[in-house]
């Protein structure tokens, strides 16, 4: 056991402290592995996998059909339906949800003193269940007797039917955004904070008044955030489904459903799983493509 | 002295300045006011009875139920002959029907039964009891006279119907509405009551005003629950407790390791293989995640709902961020000390991450609380539901026009938990932006 000078004693690697913390690193990885394994990896395998073969619950994973799926998928009008309205709602969550926080957040940062009790009642309505903030839009937008109905009405432009109308049905689904709040003005908030000081200081020194700080320091301030948050609106449209579920169902006929709600109903309520994982298989690559654009962009950002 | 020089000093702001305030502030309380609105109108609403929901021009402040008293008069040889059992399933024969009448905001039926115009018996129905049994009772939404003796002791055995022997009054106000002219109406042809209606009168029923609230809770009995909406509030706990747990130990020991214990070179290759899941959103592979769930054997358990969800990537990243943080010279020292990495976890760097503990379990309470879609595909019991996949049912599960009242007091009701988070520990839910501090 006597250590000779000038040779390393010999000693199993797992000995040394920094490999028994690599050995007890690997170990304490292995249940977020395994989570992860189980409901992120394999079921993006299992998706691939059977988009290539027809489903039969009696025979898995069924009969090998090559790329028929897809083809189904390209040639049926239902599916550009869908992507239409996909992106038809991603537009109107543009034009109502998604500005609406930025013009919060800049006008609650004019406001030194009272920011703090205002971003408090911003976020507040947030906590309200989701499913209970979409049943009083849904009953705002009944028909029969709904104050939607009753404030056009009251203005004297006649009655509508609102979500049972094809027209009108995404419109319904992305105005109630126009409320705006929510986490989004904290984030534009926090990123406006992170502006430095010494811009607002020499603008003020320069002479510039609120206005013009607006214009030239805080907007381009928080121009990256804005086009991040629009890329990624653009992921989170793609994936909308539950509100859309459930205020509607995807009616009236399929005026309002999205492609994963299309998916979802092709697996389960036409029992078709095959043509369902060749569409979320499309929505995947979509999404990657997106999300892999953001971080490029986030990356050119912060250099 | 410093200040009042420095106030003299300042360059006063200028004109466009003090506008630009100006029409900031107007805009953010207008747009508070705005945002408050659905919470307001859901309030509002739910205090509402289900037949002035669809009201025109609507109501737009908080209605308080109205009690509606009849008077049935009996003659000395009728009400010998009835004697009080033949009074009750008179009274009961109106009590039910008076709930039948639209539009009336009929918090409470109440039947005054006088005997030669002498106050004898008075009988008295809440709505909240009428709705919650009345489709147990009949399938018809009218009671019909072949059904009364069938469901009387029913009723009788449940003691939902008040018979109030001492202090039998008639009103001393005489209320009347079109309503109550037509419930007199209505009454006086009947040919299955044997008594005289002699009037109607109706007040404010203070005692009915959380009523549709009742009822709400009492929802799930009509899914085949008998404990209402006490067994989805458990279920939604436990999934919240659960994940909340298992989130937090996972995510932190991977997040640990990942911060201190693998060496750099590992590490990269580590984060590239999880950074990557973060790419995927799961709603993608919901329908191979249902398969997964059902070939493990756990699909229509609670452990369906709370297992996906623990692979939690952000609550990871914020984790690591924290550890990150932490110095490890502290750690070093507390090694030369002896003390096992283990401990070290658990008494130093998890006590540093505490901000983002209390971040996992609001997060975990929320979204167990808000998620109906993912329970509403693996769950089938009864016995399972949590309490946002009742509010669902009960709006879209009937495919007619859902009861709004009921759906509002009962989507207020469930809010209010998570409207009280919101409400105390907002500091805690925007640590997360706070902390990273998000560069743009």
């Amino acid at each position: 056991m006597t250590i000779r000078e000038g040779k390393k004693p010999f000693r199993l690697w797992i000995k040394s402290q920094p490999g028994k913390r690599c050995m007890l690193g690997l170990v304490l990885l292995i249940p977020m592995f395994a989570a992860l394994m189980i409901f992120q990896y394999y079921p993006i395998v299992q998706c691939i996998f059977q988009s290539f073969f027809q489903y039969k619950i009696t025979d898995l994973p069924g009969d090998f059909v090559g790329i028929s799926n897809y083809k189904t998928v390209f040639s049926s009008d239902l599916f550009y339906t869908y992507f239409k309205n996909t992106v038809i709602l991603y537009l109107f969550n543009i034009l109502f949800g998604f500005t609406i926080p930025i013009f919060q957040a800049l006008m609650l940062f004019q406001l030194k003193r009272p920011r703090g009790i205002f971003r408090y009642l911003y976020i507040f309505p947030t906590g309200i269940t989701a499913l209970a903030g979409l049943s009083v839009w849904k009953y705002i937008w009944e028909p029969d007797g709904g104050l939607a109905n009753f404030l056009t009405g009251s203005l004297g432009l006649g009655t509508f039917d609102w979500l049972y109308d094809e027209s009108l049905v995404k419109f319904c689904l992305r105005f109630p955004g126009i409320l705006g709040g929510g986490m989004a003005v904290v984030l534009y908030l926090v990123t406006m904070n992170n502006i430095s000081d010494q811009q607002f200081e020499a603008a003020k020194i320069d002479g510039a008044n609120g206005w013009q700080i607006l214009r030239y320091i805080t907007l381009p301030g928080i121009k990256g955030m804005v086009y991040i948050q629009l890329l990624l609106s653009l992921t989170g449209s793609l994936l909308a489904f539950e509100d859309v579920y459930m205020m509607t169902q995807g009616g009236p006929g399929f005026s309002s459903t999205t492609l994963v709600l299309g998916a979802y109903i092709k697996a389960f309520k036409e029992q078709n799983f095959g043509v369902a994982m060749a569409m979320s298989v499309v929505i995947l690559i979509c999404t990657l493509c997106i999300t892999s654009f953001v971080y490029y962009m986030q990356n050119r950002n912060e250099d | 002295m410093k200040d009042k020089t420095l106030r003299k000093n300042r360059i006063k702001p200028p004109l466009a300045d003090k506008f630009l305030i100006g029409v900031s502030l107007t805009l953010t309380l207008f747009w508070l006011l705005c945002l408050f609105f659905p919470i307001y109108w859901m309030v509002v609403s739910s205090f509402k009875d289900a037949s002035i929901q669809y009201a025109d021009p609507p109501e737009f402040g908080i209605t308080v139920p109205d009690a509606y008293t009849l008077t049935v008069d009996y003659t000395e040889e009728q009400a010998d002959e009835l004697g009080s059992e033949g009074m009750y399933r008179d009274a009961n024969l109106l009590l039910w029907r008076m709930f039948g009448i639209k539009g009336t905001n009929i918090g409470r039926a109440v039947v005054t039964a006088t005997v030669e115009g002498n106050p004898e018996v008075t009988y008295s129905l809440d709505k909240a009891d009428y709705q919650i049994n009345y489709s147990n009772f009949w399938s018809k939404s009218v009671l019909l006279a072949s059904d009364i003796d069938r469901v009387l002791p029913q009723i009788e055995e449940k003691g939902i119907v008040e018979v109030d022997e001492e202090t039998a009054a008639l009103p001393e106000k005489k209320n009347t509405n079109s309503k109550t002219e037509e419930m007199t109406e209505t009454f006086s042809t009947d040919e299955d009551i044997v008594g005289q209606i002699t009037g109607c009168s109706y007040c404010n029923s203070y005692r009915n005003f959380f009523d549709n609230y009742k009822i709400a809770w009492a929802y799930p009995n009509k899914l085949g629950l008998e404990s209402g909406m006490f067994r989805p509030v458990i279920n939604t706990i436990y999934v919240a407790v659960m994940q909340f747990v298992l989130i937090t130990l996972i995510t932190s020991l991977a997040a640990y390791s990942l911060s201190k214990l693998l060496p750099r070179r590992l590490k990269g290759k580590i984060m590239i293989i999880i950074m990557a899941s973060g790419m995927v959103p799961s709603t993608v592979t919901l329908i191979p995640k249902y398969q997964v769930i059902q070939s493990i054997g756990i699909s229509n358990t609670l452990w369906a709902v709370i297992l996906p969800t623990v692979a939690a990537f952000g609550q990871m990243l914020l984790f690591k961020g924290t550890f990150d943080a932490f110095p490890d010279s502290v750690l070093e020292a507390a090694r030369i000390d002896g003390s096992g990495e283990i401990r070290l976890y658990f008494k130093f760097v998890l006590p540093s991450a505490m901000g983002v503990i209390g971040l996992g379990a609001i997060t975990s309470f929320t979204s167990a609380w808000n998620d109906f879609f993912w329970p509403m595909m693996v769950l089938r019991d009864q016995e399972k539901y949590t309490v946002s996949l009742v509010l669902n049912i009960l709006l879209n599960g009937s495919g007619s026009s859902p009861d709004y009242s009921t759906a509002l007091a009962l989507g207020f009701l469930i809010s209010i938990p998570t409207l009280l988070i919101y409400a105390v520990f907002q500091k805690t839910l925007t640590y997360g932006f706070d902390f990273s501090g998000l560069k743009g």
